[in-house]
């Protein structure tokens, strides 16, 4: 325990800008000096007085007798290491930087950090998941610090409607660190004057659960895969879909396939969900032979049940106008900022179809026919492409909307549908060929479709990854290291949007013709058109 | 107006004698300009010092007209070293200040011209040296421009008395040896908090007006051969020890005599605190600077006061000098005056502690600890590891594949964002082209998301430093300078030349309404009316005015397409002489704070209030990001996905978001995702639009639950 009675205390507060940092400041010192103490603060912004972290140190000073006038304390002006009573954090990765500057010692720092996090651009802007692990923070700084207080300081600062930093100042009390009673520390914030009352109630918070929770939050338990979908209706159809799966399937897999079902229906209808179904009782039968062996239970037929039904569930025009128009998602925009329906409120929805969204959504034979004529896709450029903002909440806009939302029972006659299904099959009929061959390398290609996501330029620069390496895997087929070679290439078109990191993982392995140059803005259009072509060959 | 105002501080300033005065320590020196009879203030904001700048700017109409001070921004800190001629006849005091060395660099044309004649009145300049943690410039010693020109440097302990009663001695010093005197403010030391002890302010005797009535001029100071050789011979023989004679007098430098006679430490007085707390973790000083160890610490770190040094030195068998920054110039010229004077003390200086690097108390100590187990027989010999220096565990060392980076970068809402993105887009249609960068906000430019710029060569030289690529090319190089750095020089320096030499290239200036990286102060283009400035001149008129034929306004910068637009037709464009493009638009810091206030009004005086912001449809948000690499705004942030069948983060705004539109535009231009929505809230809202969103809700949600019923068939207690 710290000992209330030192001379010295030595606190450092990590803040981003707009935390409130220099506030947390002033209050302490406010609260010191008019205890008589000596007290000291000074920060370094920098640069980073717009988005970077903020270092605010504070040295309070308890008066002796026989100071008087003659003797000041020399008090410094940065932090050392090993030398910091009190560290506060305002988020969970600047405790970790605080730790790795020293600032946090077994036998005396408090670390009182906020567990919410303020993800940095690199962990934002990966295309992958780069976020980073917060739980390695927790558990050094169970190590580290004397004691460790934290918790999600942020959400209690929005439910008080305050900001981090009364929240910060009342675990700062409740740590019972500071040898200052709870009027000392609430008067501070009075003499600061500015929205004392909810800095006072956030402060209050901030108190009783740092008394409360003096040690680290439970690292947050990942939230359980799907349990599956019970279904109680009554639909006949869908009953015996899900008897299927019962009589077919592996226990194990039967969660997920329930889960797959619930998707279809969602998506498309009954009769979509049984394609679905179908396509996994081949997948499986195949599955169940090759992996003989028998270890994990259909491995392979785990990873596709959720990659087939993710790519079967894809996002057209008609899937985002039924999204966008329904009323939990209403609901939950009202949620968001915090208003009730009643309310006066906007919703503007910035979409940009290109005519190739536009040709997909009509039946499979006229899209490809206005795609090829020239005159009839200016058209209907004209008619319905380019950037467009609809307000949902609008008569016209949400009625449109809705109506393209209608034509859900055509979808399986679109362009569109052809196009995903003539892919979904090709891959399908790689997947079962790998199976039999390379048990492993057709775990690999049944994760694959994960590379597809988005929409528009988006989706075909993931496609084209996903093409490069489903061609790359068929090359490599009947090579021992097949599947570690897929997986590193996966890793590999996930660093940029360009795909030369891809292009560059292809050629190690003398596979670089099989990476298609990205389209230049003239021959974009050609590349897309190859895509219907192939798709109409099929 | 200023980022931060300081109405209410700068009422302390009128603090008499012997009141108490709290404060950060450049409110401090604000007041001890004051006791010291200023005639008038100038200078260039910029970090550590820029709320001098705004503090000075602040107390204009509280104190500083009333004592008959004039304050000016300066367009530059060549200005604000220029505008201390004023002290070269005439007995007026006068201070300028601004960030070193960057300034310093600006200003050092004018200063040794300042430094060559010399002065009569006190001349002294503020200079906030941005050194070490916390710094935004490259890392060089100002020391090196006082040793050049023979400008005398001060370094005070930081401390706000030292610093108060250094300020005050400054003027006198440079009045008794006629020459500029450079007061040196570390990071940390211009934001500490303290207090100190306050005098009554003092009016000048000699006023402005005086010497305007009563013009002087005297040939031999003014910097003309023959003049000059007089100069240098005055500098060694007449100013220097005169300075030497003052600065004993008045003990500017202190001698902290410790119990031991055979070791010592020179410090330079910025660097006393952080001695004293290593000195304590050695256990050789108490908490309140009672020394084992003798100091002599340099409040005075050029010139040196040689027979202080070999008193100092004298009966030592060894002295450690810690000197900040490279090169050690005093500790070279520590070693000639030893050696010269047959001084036998063992002098360490780096040879102890790096040549590089802030001295913190962690370096320091580890310095004075190598120095006394080397230098003594006694102390700290046995020590093997040193105390407070705890054993980073292996838990730490993990971290370092963990914690990540976290770079400066534009604010949430910023319109320079925009631009960045339009470039981003303009490259992935014609590939990279060469950009050369400026200082400012938009310089954050260079790291990621957008990875744009090749090379910062100095305040508003952006355009100068793209010079060289004056050659036919299909893809020109992009220069980019802020509003700040063009009227700092980058008119004349960059379009100007630009202009006079046919360059073809492409100049994009950046216009936000204000020097927004050093604080948002007003500058010549300002759109907001200043009583005391002259705003509202544009930019481009300006260019024009030199002689830019090609000239785009662009009002709105988060206007993405246009941007795009824009900048295509800049860089086809052949022949017709530089290329600028002025993107306007305001500072979001600014903006917001204005905005905020009076809306809280109209909200109060029931009038219709609307506000926005953007959300994300996690629904259709599949997890790539493209938008995020397009942006990089604060509040466009990812969670960890909804859907459990995705493992990669989707997008979310956060409510910081301030509706600026930027993520809507990028949609547009970019061709991204389905999933952006602008949600805008009205309070207040007026009978009609009540009555038309229920006429429409009414509608739409008959559509809704006629939809919801083909759900229901399956959402029986489904599990999403």
């Amino acid at each position: 325990m710290t000992t209330l009675d030192k001379q010295r205390f030595n606190i450092a507060i990590t803040a981003m800008g707009g935390q409130g940092g220099g506030v947390l400041a002033d209050w302490i010192v406010g609260m010191a000096e008019a205890a008589n103490w000596h007290a000291q603060t000074t920060s370094v912004p920098g640069v980073a007085q717009r988005t970077g972290a903020t270092i605010y140190y504070l040295e309070l000073f308890r008066p002796q007798p026989g100071d008087a006038d003659t003797r000041r304390p020399v008090l410094s002006l940065s932090p050392a290491s090993g030398d910091v009573d009190l560290v506060v954090a305002a988020e969970l990765m600047e405790a970790g930087r605080a730790m790795q500057r020293g600032f946090v010692t077994p036998d005396r720092t408090t670390l009182i950090a906020s567990s919410h996090r303020a993800y940095a651009v690199a962990e934002k802007e990966s295309m992958g998941n780069a976020i980073a692990d917060s739980d390695s923070v927790h558990v050094t700084a169970a190590e580290m610090a004397q004691r460790y207080i934290c918790f999600d300081m942020a959400a209690l600062a929005e439910q008080c409607r305050s900001v981090v930093s009364a929240v910060l100042f009342g675990a700062i009390h409740g740590s019972a660190v500071l040898p200052f009673g709870r009027e000392d520390f609430e008067q501070a914030i009075r003499r600061g004057g500015v929205g004392v009352d909810a800095s006072l109630a956030a402060f209050a918070a901030g108190a009783a659960q740092a008394e409360a929770n003096r040690k680290p939050e439970n690292p947050v338990v990942p939230s359980p895969p799907a349990e599956g979908w019970h279904y109680r209706g009554q639909d006949g159809g869908i009953r015996q879909l899900l008897a299927t799966i019962e009589r077919d399937f592996a226990p194990t897999l039967q969660p997920l396939l329930q889960e797959g079902v619930r998707r279809m229906l969602d998506h498309s209808d009954l009769r979509y969900a049984g394609r679905y179904i179908q396509r996994m009782q081949r997948l499986e039968a195949l599955d169940a032979e090759a992996d003989a062996g028998g270890e994990a239970v259909g491995r392979c037929s785990t990873v596709a049940a959720r990659t087939l039904g993710l790519w079967m569930a894809y996002e057209d025009t008609i899937r985002v106008a039924d999204i966008k128009t329904r009323s939990q998602r209403f609901e939950r925009l009202y949620d968001e900022v915090g208003i009730d329906a009643d309310q006066v409120s906007h919703f503007t929805e910035f979409m940009h179809p290109r005519l190739e969204e536009v040709a997909e959504t009509l039946p499979a034979g006229l899209g490809r026919w206005v795609l090829r004529t020239r005159w009839a896709g200016r058209l209907l450029e004209v008619l319905f492409a380019g950037p467009k903002k609809l307000s949902t909440q609008g008569l016209c806009g949400f009625v449109s909307l809705y109506l393209v939302a209608q034509l859900r029972p055509l979808r399986r006659f679109s362009l569109r549908d052809a196009i995903e299904q003539t892919q979904i099959d090709a891959w399908l009929e790689q997947l079962e060929r790998t199976l039999v061959a390379d048990y492993d390398l057709g775990c690999e290609v049944a994760a694959l479709p994960e590379l597809i996501k988005g929409y528009s330029k988006t989706r075909e620069r993931g496609l084209r990854s996903f093409r490069a390496i489903s061609a790359a895997a068929r090359a490599l087929s009947g090579r021992s290291d097949a599947s570690e070679i897929l997986r590193n290439l996966k890793t590999a078109a996930l660093l940029s949007e360009e795909g030369s990191e891809l292009e560059a993982a292809l050629q190690r392995h003398q596979l670089g013709h099989l990476f298609e140059p990205l389209p230049g803005k003239q021959q974009a259009s050609a590349g897309c058109a190859s895509q219907y072509v192939d798709a109409a060959a099929r | 107006m200023a980022e931060r105002s300081f109405k209410s501080e700068v009422k302390k300033l009128h603090a008499g004698e012997g009141e108490l005065f709290h404060g950060e320590g450049i409110l401090a020196v604000t007041k001890a300009l004051l006791q010291s009879g200023v005639s008038y203030v100038g200078g260039y904001q910029g970090s550590p010092i820029s709320h001098l700048m705004d503090v000075l700017a602040d107390a204009r109409e509280e104190i500083l007209d009333d004592m008959g001070i004039h304050f000016e921004t300066s367009a530059s800190e060549a200005t604000a070293a220029a505008m201390l001629s004023a002290s070269v006849h005439y007995p007026l005091r006068g201070a300028v200040t601004w960030k070193s060395t960057v300034g310093t660099n600006v200003a050092s044309d004018a200063l040794a011209n300042l430094a060559s004649g010399g002065v009569t009145g006190g001349a002294v300049i503020i200079i906030g040296e941005d050194y070490g943690e916390g710094s935004s410039i490259m890392q060089e010693r100002t020391h090196a421009f006082a040793m050049k020109s023979h400008i005398w440097l001060l370094d005070p302990r930081p401390n706000l008395p030292s610093i108060v009663d250094m300020v005050e001695k400054s003027f006198e010093l440079s009045e008794a040896s006629h020459t500029p005197v450079m007061l040196q403010m570390r990071i940390r030391a211009c934001h500490v908090h303290g207090q100190f002890v306050a005098r009554d302010n003092r009016k000048a005797e000699f006023s402005l007006q005086d010497a305007l009535q009563n013009p002087k001029r005297d040939l031999s100071r003014v910097v003309l051969p023959p003049a000059t050789f007089l100069h240098e011979r005055e500098k060694i023989e007449a100013r220097l020890p005169a300075a030497i004679e003052f600065i004993k007098a008045q003990e500017l430098n202190e001698f902290f005599p410790g119990s031991r006679e055979d070791v010592g430490i020179i410090l330079q007085g910025g660097s006393y605190n952080t001695v004293i707390r290593a000195l304590e973790h050695l256990g050789q000083a108490d908490a309140y600077g009672q020394s084992q160890i003798s100091l002599y610490v340099m409040n005075v770190a050029f010139p040196l006061i040689d027979d202080e040094l070999l008193r100092f030195a004298q009966g030592k068998s060894a002295v450690l000098l810690v000197e900040e920054g490279n090169p050690e110039f005093i500790e070279h010229e520590l070693h000639t005056l030893f050696a010269r004077a047959g001084c036998k003390t063992q002098l360490q200086g780096k040879a102890v502690l790096p040549r590089v690097g802030e001295y913190t108390t962690d370096v320091v100590k580890a310095g004075i600890r190598n120095f006394l187990q080397a230098q003594t027989t006694d102390l700290l010999q046995h020590e093997t590891a040193l105390s407070f220096v705890p054993a980073r565990s292996l838990s730490v060392e993990t971290l370092t594949d963990v914690v990540p980076a976290r770079p400066a970068g534009f604010c949430t809402g910023c319109p320079e964002r925009p631009i960045f993105s339009a470039i981003k887009l303009l490259q992935k249609e014609r590939g990279d082209f060469h950009i050369s960068c400026d200082i400012g906000c938009h310089l954050f430019s260079i790291l990621p998301p957008f990875n744009l710029g090749a090379t910062t060569m100095g305040y508003g030289l952006g355009s100068a430093s793209a010079s060289a690529f004056n050659v036919s090319s299909d893809k020109p190089a992009i220069s980019i300078m802020g509003d700040g750095g063009f009227w700092h020089n980058g008119l004349t320096s960059g379009v100007g030349n630009a202009v006079f030499n046919k360059s073809d290239g492409v100049n994009l200036i950046i216009d936000n309404a204000y020097t927004a990286a050093t604080g948002g102060q007003d500058i010549l283009s300002s759109r907001a009316t200043n009583t005391n400035l002259a705003t509202n001149n544009p930019i481009s008129r300006a260019v024009e005015g030199v002689g830019v034929k090609w000239v785009r306004t662009l009002t709105r910068t988060y206007d993405v397409t246009a941007m795009l637009k824009t900048l295509r037709e800049a860089v086809s464009t052949k022949g017709q002489g530089p290329k600028v493009i002025v993107a306007q638009s305001e500072c979001m810091l600014n903006l917001q704070r204005r905005e905020k206030r009076s809306k809280r009004a109209d909200l109060k005086a029931g009038k219709r209030v609307s506000e926005a912001r953007f959300a994300i449809d996690e629904q259709t948000c599949t997890g790539d990001r493209a938008c995020i690499r397009l942006s990089g705004c604060p509040s466009l942030t990812v969670k960890e996905n909804p859907d459990p069948w995705r493992s990669d983060p989707v997008t979310r705004i956060d409510n910081s978001c301030v509706g600026c539109g930027l993520c809507g535009e990028n949609v547009h231009a970019d061709i991204l995702c389905p999933s952006f929505v602008r949600v805008e809230v009205v309070r207040n809202a007026g009978r009609w639009e009540t009555f038309r969103r229920r006429l429409s809700q009414s509608v739409i949600r008959r559509l809704q639950k006629r939809a919801q019923r083909r759900h229901e068939i399956y959402q029986l207690d489904g599990a999403a």
